[in-house]
């Protein structure tokens, strides 16, 4: 039986998301952010990490259909993502707290929850964590242009 | 070929002399090659205006349109708040346009490090060309094509939504 680590992340109140332990890369408290205009409406800022602009995508915003927060982020998790053979990008997600890890194994394996309907574009696995299911974001989707427009 | 005749412009925002202009808040950067002048808001005529251009500024014995971003996401109004005290205007040899604004400023050439927009930001014709990384900070940098297509935007919005 295949068993593998993963940050359990708390992306608003209700909502809950994985990704794989290696993925998560850093958090940042109260991190400096910049807002870019016409951007979309649940990707409206930038952050500086390690000289890099890092995009800071509201995941909960967008799946529930409504726009980021424009006030600051209190907690921001780093996602390190293949966005191209052989390259390393980088993006943020705000966090309603610290992330958790879990051990999670094949019997826990679920299919995705039936609302948001949204999950099904940004999410290649599922897990069940206790009652809950706990959708794996695909992180090189998420930040790709594939949610622009 | 002379070629003390060729001045080569800078390549980049790294070199290039920009003007910086604020909008409620928000800060962007033009090259300062296509800023033809900058004019009082006062010199605005408010007769006859074609929404969602705020006004029309005479300038060189030519009527140009004048826009007025607002608010958190640059929505086009005619109604002028008393802080846009500027008018910026535009010309890059194919668009012209003038654009009011709070403050204006002039800015040097510096070490500024151009990056592209994220690609999960990143919309087609999107008002932003790239981000400008500077003393730890991030600004954005936008042109006068992206600025016409911009109002154009908002115009088309304007007409289907009355």
């Amino acid at each position: 039986m295949a068993e593998a680590s993963a940050w359990l992340l708390a992306l608003d109140p209700a909502l809950r998301a994985a990704v794989g332990e290696r993925e998560m890369v850093h958090m940042v408290q109260f991190p400096v952010l910049f807002e870019i205009p016409d951007a979309p409406s649940h990707c409206l800022q930038v952050m500086l990490w390690q000289e890099e602009i890092v995009p800071v995508l509201d995941v909960a915003a967008w799946l529930r259909g409504g726009r980021a927060a424009a006030a600051a982020y209190p907690l921001v998790g780093i996602f390190a993502y293949q966005a191209a053979p052989a390259t390393i990008a980088y993006g943020a997600l705000p966090l309603e707290s610290a992330p958790l890890r879990r051990r999670v194994s094949d019997e826990q394996a679920c299919a995705l929850p039936e609302q948001p309907a949204a999950w099904a574009r940004i999410a290649h696995a599922c897990f069940r964590d206790g009652e809950r299911k706990v959708p794996v974001l695909n992180l090189r989707y998420l930040f790709s242009d594939a949610l622009v427009g | 070929m002379n070629p003390t005749a060729r001045v080569d412009r800078p390549a980049s925002a790294r070199e290039a002399a920009l003007v910086a202009f604020g909008v409620d808040g928000h800060r962007l950067l033009l090259p300062q090659r296509e800023v033809v002048s900058l004019e009082s808001a006062l010199d605005l005529r408010r007769a006859g205006i074609d929404p969602p251009a705020a006004g029309l500024i005479e300038w060189a014995g030519e009527d140009w349109p004048v826009y007025c971003p607002s608010g958190a996401r640059l929505a086009l109004t005619a109604t002028i708040p008393p802080r846009r005290r500027f008018c910026l205007l535009l010309d890059d040899g194919r668009h012209r346009l003038a654009l009011l604004c709070d403050q204006v400023e002039m800015l040097g050439a510096a070490n500024r490090r151009s990056c592209p927009v994220p690609a999960c930001m990143a919309k087609p014709d999107g008002l932003i060309e790239s981000l400008i990384v500077h003393r730890e900070a991030v600004d954005c940098l936008t042109n006068t094509a992206r600025l016409a297509t911009f109002c154009r935007r908002a115009a088309l919005v304007e007409s289907r939504d009355g």
